[in-house]
């Protein structure tokens, strides 16, 4: 009898806090048939993930109560007009599907689920960060002045940026169609990914090192395990006979190549 | 979608590897623009090419007409023989077969060095036509809206050493105006391959002028240097004095600059 009360009191728990939460989002979907290019711009963190769903699916915060001066007045955004109703702006421009966060700071966090072969192109505008998972698509990626870049179980295409954010990327596997390029100013890239990959590496660093523990034919010297190969110069060379090209490069930063 | 639109996915149509929605989209298109169908025609043309493109044998018809005729003469052969079977064996008409034969190899071979000669002369035409076909679907890369494809048609420059004007333009256009700045930077280490080029020599100075992204400026900087480009010196010195330039990239010029003075 005391369990049962126990389990029943545990289950409206878990029912109440999950009614607490669906209270405090708010969900957006729209129509991806003709996308071929999903274009997300957004001053806030954005995380980008994938669902089965065929259609895009924004989840965003509730928006906060709005102020009786407010009444009779609508909210205008700097980065365009909200044609959604939960502070985004959706618009479908031939064959990209522009979706932008007019909110900023924490208030704008927000959630974004795509089909996983969906092409996706992630802009930070502001101090956001953004994290990637879970596709098998083209990314592209550009975390603006200060934000981080997050990009975790994908196979790429990749084309990514970032100016004084770390960018970390780890790949499932890694797509032999089209070249890989990452590319920082003054923070370090770090790329894991699966021993076996074929590749044509390039690796730059100005002013910052070089480590790996793949088997490329360059001088070592140890830290963390991973040989360090040039300070201030290009690294270039084969792994597992060549490949895709992917190439890293950071200013001052370092660059971490490691095995899966 | 407007017509510059429509010409991005042309050659993924031609193909068919475009999803139905967005094909149907360029067919309605193409039923009433005149100009996307010669050009989609053309692509077409260029495909075929490419596949027609292999080596040319003798065909298969010169061949098995060669046995259909020895087949025939071998039963005239036969038809004859029973009435020249008289008491002495004569020469004459096995020789007049061992002369047709001969003729028919020799025919057939003649035959085989003309087709040969003539194959040649197609192949060599096609080869300069299929260097054409290769560049414009480079030059058509660096136009795709796929970031990581134009990075990869830059990268096909960088393997080809007799690039034209045509080809280094499209290079500084990227350097330029792309949005991406991955291709950006892979365009700028092209251009650092034709230090030959005073086309791309200039373009490299002027870029340094607005070139506002670090790595791009570092990357131009260093290629520079290395070409040891005097007329490099001012707009370096001019991006010494500027406030917003980080003070990593001034090192870059202080480190390039004693190469160039």
């Amino acid at each position: 009898m005391k369990r049962a009360i126990i389990a029943l009191i545990f289950s409206m728990c878990m029912v109440f806090a999950q009614a607490q939460d669906s209270d405090n989002k708010v969900e957006y979907t729209h129509s991806l048939q003709g996308v071929s290019w999903v274009k997300i711009s957004s001053s806030a963190t954005v995380t980008v993930k994938t669902h089965n769903s065929s259609e895009i699916l924004i989840r965003s915060k509730k928006p906060e109560k709005r102020p009786d001066k407010a009444r009779g007045l609508k909210a205008i955004y700097a980065a365009g007009d909200d044609n959604t109703g939960i502070a985004f702006y959706v618009q479908k421009e031939g064959s990209d599907l522009i979706v932008k966060n007019l909110k900023n700071g924490n208030r704008g966090k927000v959630e974004i689920f795509l089909p996983k072969g969906q092409n996706v192109s992630v802009m930070s505008t502001g101090l956001g960060h953004i994290n990637i998972s879970g596709f098998s698509s083209e990314i592209e990626a550009n975390s603006g002045s200060v934000g981080r870049l997050s990009i975790k179980d994908v196979t790429g295409p990749i084309t990514a940026t970032s100016s004084t954010g770390d960018i970390e990327v780890i790949f499932s596997s890694v797509n032999q169609s089209s070249p890989i390029s990452i590319t920082t100013s003054t923070a370090d890239v770090d790329v894991t990914m699966p021993a076996n990959t074929r590749a044509d590496l390039k690796m730059t660093s100005s002013m910052g090192d070089i480590y790996t523990n793949f088997d490329i034919d360059l001088p070592k010297t140890d830290k963390d395990g991973l040989k360090r190969l040039a300070g201030g110069q290009k690294a270039v060379g084969k792994i597992n006979n060549g490949g895709v090209q992917i190439s890293l490069r950071s200013s001052t930063g370092d660059i971490y190549l490691r095995k899966k | 979608m407007d017509c510059k639109e429509i010409e991005k996915y042309l050659i993924s149509y031609a193909e068919g590897v475009l999803d139905t929605s967005l094909s149907t989209e360029i067919e309605k298109h193409l039923t009433s623009c005149e100009s996307c169908r010669k050009e989609l025609q053309e692509i077409e043309f260029l495909f075929e090419l490419l596949q027609k493109d292999k080596e040319i044998e003798p065909s298969e018809k010169l061949r098995s007409g060669f046995y259909q005729m020895l087949e025939r003469e071998k039963q005239e052969q036969s038809a004859v023989i029973p009435l020249q079977r008289e008491k002495s064996f004569s020469w004459k008409p096995l020789m007049r077969i061992a002369a047709t034969i001969a003729l028919i190899i020799s025919g057939y071979y003649f035959g085989k060095y003309q087709q040969n000669k003539l194959g040649q002369e197609q192949l060599a035409t096609l080869n300069t036509e299929k260097q054409e076909v290769e560049k414009t679907m480079m030059l058509a890369l660096l136009e795709n809206e796929s970031a990581s494809k134009r990075v990869q048609g830059v990268n096909y420059i960088e393997e080809i050493s007799d690039a034209n004007t045509e080809i280094i333009q499209a290079l500084i256009k990227r350097m330029d105006y792309d949005e991406n700045i991955n291709v950006r930077l892979a365009a700028v280490e092209a251009l650092g391959n034709f230090s030959d080029s005073e086309l791309a020599r200039k373009a490299l100075i002027n870029s340094l002028e607005y070139q506002e992204v670090a790595e791009v400026q570092i990357a131009i900087i260093q290629i520079l240097g290395n070409f040891k480009e005097q007329r490099a010196i001012k707009p370096m010195e001019k991006l010494l004095e500027k406030e917003d330039v980080p003070p990593f990239v001034k090192d870059q010029i202080r480190l390039q600059l004693p190469n160039l003075a």
